[in-house]
């Protein structure tokens, strides 16, 4: 018996095919009206009381729908449900969510007509941002009690945001936090990142914030 | 981290391509991982050393090619690897364009073919094949 031993070339994207999917959900959602945004911080950036004080704005006028992955506890599902039809992803250990748990999610919301369909990641600002979820827009939270250095710490998760939201920003008096310093540190590696400040409980920004929101979606899905 | 679960697409790939191909087992998956892929190479490693045997046979080894952070200059065309995300060029100070080093992407599998050359099939056990799949 002979052994023959050959390599074959593959060059190609550990998750492509996964990414396949996502991508096709992107043009899926869009031929449905709605816009799909991801919310990616560290835990406690104020993910969820974004999206309350969202809910709360959009409420109507615009149908909104909320997927919140944790790792564990259905408490954010339980904040959100009363302003939003939420579901609650529960990693089971998983520091992020993969497209295959958000597409269970989409399945569980059904076919209604909705405009905008958020996703709340895992607080985590490394590996959620190796995993396209179909998303229309990313955006990164960073809150002005973590400090004004994370852009550069935190790269990958920067690089692939377009917009940046600096949250409690009501808090700026009383926290060493350059916005001007987080600005150019985020833009080193981005250079196109947006930047908006908001401050969810006393509603700053919170007007500039959606009017974001329906220009991306008047852009991306047309209206 | 999500090393582990990486490495299984990564596993789950090349076992695919070897049953495609009809091989009897894989000696070399080899990798490439960016300095912007979020992944550790080190975490990878000891992920795949700790792998057992399940649906599948492993392979023999890992190989992990780390890619630099790499761009080009906007302005004199030169490449320069980004340190620490400098978006400046070093030669002439212009900005440099983001091209390489975000990936994490499977780059080939070395599969060994066991050729029984005459009429008899598949009653040879593993032993023996080790010999000549080195070199």
């Amino acid at each position: 018996m002979a052994e023959t031993v050959r390599t074959i070339v593959v060059r190609r994207d550990v998750l492509a095919d996964v990414n396949a999917d996502a991508a096709a959900e992107r043009v899926r959602m869009a031929k449905r009206g709605t816009l799909v945004v991801h919310l990616v911080s560290s835990p406690g950036s104020g993910k969820t009381t974004l999206l309350e004080a969202t809910a709360r704005r959009f409420a109507g006028r615009r149908r909104i729908a909320v997927l919140v992955g944790d790792i564990e506890t259905d408490r954010d599902a339980r904040r959100l449900g009363p302003l939003a039809p939420t579901v609650q992803l529960t990693t089971g250990g998983a520091c992020h969510l993969e497209f295959p748990l958000v597409r269970r999610g989409i399945d569980a919301l059904g076919d209604g007509p909705l405009e905008y369909l958020f996703i709340e990641n895992v607080g985590n600002l490394v590996c959620p941002a190796s995993h396209d979820l179909g998303e229309h827009l990313r955006v990164v939270l960073i809150s002005v009690t973590e400090g004004d250095d994370k852009p550069g710490k935190y790269p990958k998760m920067f690089r692939t945001s377009r917009l940046m939201l600096v949250s409690k920003c009501d808090l700026l008096p009383h926290v060493p936090f350059s916005m001007d310093r987080v600005a150019e540190d985020a833009r080193r590696i981005q250079p196109d990142l947006d930047l908006i400040a908001v401050a969810a409980l006393d509603g700053t920004g919170m007007e500039s914030w959606c009017d974001y929101l329906e220009r991306e979606r008047d852009r991306l899905v047309g209206d | 981290m999500h090393e582990q679960s990486l490495l299984r697409s990564v596993l789950e790939h090349s076992d695919a391509i070897r049953r495609k191909h009809h091989a009897s087992r894989i000696k070399e998956v080899r990798v490439e991982v960016g300095a912007l892929a979020g992944v550790d190479p080190t975490l990878l490693a000891s992920a795949f050393h700790r792998v057992e045997s399940g649906d599948f046979p492993i392979p023999e080894s890992l190989v992990i090619d780390e890619v630099p952070l790499t761009g080009v200059c906007s302005a004199c065309d030169d490449e320069h690897t980004m340190e620490d995300f400098r978006p400046d060029c070093p030669a002439c100070g212009a900005w440099l364009r983001f091209v390489r080093g975000d990936a994490f992407r499977l780059i080939s599998v070395t599969l060994v073919d066991a050729r029984n050359e005459g009429p008899t099939l598949s009653s040879e056990g593993p032993v023996g094949r080790e010999e000549s799949t080195r070199g």
